[in-house]
This record gives C-alpha cells, sequence and structure tokens, in this order.
C-alpha cells in the first residue's frame, strides 16, 4: 500500500498537516491533521510498503505493546481511506 | 520601466492598460534599484484569457497571480482573500469567500468607529513576516469597491465570517480556522510554492488569534 500522490506532509503550530498540492488530486481540499506519531506513519506510506512491515517500523520506533500499536495504525488507515488518499 | 513598492518588494513593470498604471501610481517609487521583473508572458496571460475577456480584467490578474506567486516563493509572504483593517498599529482581517460580508463588516466598523478604523485593503492585502513580526500590507487588488490604501500595520487577529442563525462571535483554534486559511489564501501552482504558502500560515498560526464571526 501507498498514499495517492499529490500530497505533502507539512508542520503546523505544535501538529503536522497533510493536504493537496495539486488541485485537481482526487481529494483536494482534504486536510489531514496528524500528531507526531501519525507523521510518522504517513512518511512511511510515502513509498510503497506492505502493512506487516510498516508495523515492524512502528514497532521498532515506538515503546509500545505491538497490539496497541496495530489498532491505532489501523485506525490511522481508516482515516486515509475515509479521505481517499490510500492506494491498496 | 517604471518601478513600484508593494509589501517592500520592488518591482519594475510596464503596462499594456493605462487604467492598470494609474491603479499602481500609489505603489510607483523613485528608487533606480529595479527590484524583481514581473514582465507577464504569454503563458501568464493564457489562463486568464480563458474566463476573461477584458484585457484590463486579464492583464490585472495576471500581474496580481504573478507577483504573489513571487511573494510567496521568495519574500516569505502570502496573498491573502480578505478585508484588512487597522486601528492604530493593529491590523484586523475579515475572511470570507466573495459575498459573505466583507465589505457589509466594513461599512459597519466605519460606522462604528469612524476614523479610528483604516482600511488597509478591501479584498487582498498582503501578509509578510518580516523580523519575525507579521505584517499587513495594502496592495493594489482592492476588489470591486477599489477600498484600500498603501499602508502596513501589525496583525493581530483574523475574524472568519460566516453566516450564521444569531450574531456571535467565538475564538477559536488554530487547528479549527486552517481550513480557512487554506482556502483565503492564494497558492502558487507549484509544490515548492504551496510548501513556501504553508510555511507562513503555520508562522501565523504563532502570530495571531482566530475568531469565527457568525453574523444573521
Amino acid at each position: 500500500m501507498k498514499l495517492k500522490e499529490g500530497y505533502m506532509l507539512t508542520g503546523f503550530a505544535d501538529k503536522y498537516i497533510a493536504l493537496a498540492t495539486d488541485d485537481n488530486a482526487d481529494n483536494a481540499k482534504a486536510i489531514v491533521t496528524l500528531n507526531r506519531t501519525g507523521a510518522f506513519a504517513w512518511k512511511l506510506l510515502e513509498t510503497e510498503i506492505t502493512y506487516e512491515e510498516a508495523i515492524g517500523r512502528l514497532t521498532e520506533k515506538y515503546d509500545a505493546p505491538e497490539e496497541a500499536l496495530r489498532a491505532d495504525f489501523n485506525e490511522f488507515l481508516e482515516t486515509l481511506r475515509q479521505h481517499g488518499l490510500l492506494d491498496e | 520601466m517604471p518601478n513600484y513598492k508593494i509589501a517592500d518588494i520592488r518591482f519594475s513593470y510596464s503596462f499594456g492598460s493605462q487604467e492598470l498604471a494609474e491603479r499602481l501610481l500609489p505603489y510607483q517609487c523613485a528608487d533606480s534599484f529595479a527590484g524583481i521583473d514581473l514582465t507577464l508572458n504569454e503563458s501568464d496571460t493564457l489562463d486568464q484569457r480563458n474566463y476573461l475577456t477584458s484585457g484590463v480584467l486579464c492583464e490585472g490578474v495576471a500581474l496580481c497571480r504573478k507577483f504573489s506567486d513571487r511573494l510567496t516563493e521568495r519574500f516569505g509572504g502570502v496573498l491573502f482573500h480578505s478585508a484588512a483593517v487597522c486601528v492604530g498599529r493593529r491590523a484586523f482581517l475579515f475572511a470570507a469567500p466573495s459575498g459573505v460580508g466583507k465589505t457589509t463588516h466594513l461599512r459597519l466598523l466605519r460606522a462604528r468607529y469612524g476614523d479610528r478604523v483604516r482600511v488597509i485593503n478591501g479584498d487582498k492585502p498582503i501578509l509578510r513576516a518580516v523580523d519575525d513580526r507579521m505584517m499587513v500590507y495594502g496592495s493594489p487588488w482592492q476588489g470591486k469597491e477599489n477600498d484600500g490604501e498603501n499602508i502596513s500595520a501589525l496583525l493581530a487577529a483574523v475574524f472568519i465570517l460566516c453566516r450564521a442563525q444569531e450574531n456571535d462571535c467565538r475564538r477559536i483554534s488554530c487547528y479549527e480556522a486552517l481550513p480557512f486559511l487554506v482556502r483565503q489564501a492564494a497558492m502558487p501552482d507549484s509544490r515548492n510554492g504551496k510548501r513556501g504558502a504553508m510555511e507562513f500560515l503555520d508562522k501565523m498560526a504563532a502570530a495571531a488569534d482566530f475568531f469565527l464571526l457568525g453574523a444573521i
């Protein structure tokens, strides 16, 4: 899976936001607000990666139970799907 | 070629339209330093011709777009669709899509505060971060009312106008304001330009207070 092309991640106040860089993108008006962990997951998905590879990278990075990371990552992926930002 | 200075950015430009030249007259400067060259070429005006028939409008819109792109890409600023007023040294922006009530609010502010309030620009003021200060400048693109003057002030607050069941004003977070800020800021087409605009909005979030102003 991979994020759709034409979006960028940028810092805004204490968070990160992702928004379209192409006015003709499928969901050009979508603005996704992310925390630091969300921004890390976003960067993982900027290049093609499998679900299990992404979970592996997250468990390397964060000192948290794998089940909790899986639940959070699943929720993050669902948000991306709702905004039409994910190619699977 | 005459030289101009808008938001402390110098540029040289030779007009095709006399009407546009007169509109830029308050921004003409005597400096010999030419600054950036904003001479329009075919590709700058081509897009505008698709939906505008007036040559004056076409040139004005194309010049506005070119200046706005350079402003964001090179000078740490954005052209922000709003009505900008100042009271003393502090500037206040009233942001809304066309037709929601910017002009009406300017009229009400003048009626309430008289000469204490000055209109910096009624449609497209320029915002720039200068020495860690968020400044609001006048521009020649003053909307259909042609309301504004060549002055500047320090940004204090942004009021986002909306239609509401009753008159109301509440403070909102920069995150709540963000979709409106993105919509009102002139975004360059280039990816680097968009990144520059977002970096600017990040500075704006730190410098200003944001309010949602609902009016019947």
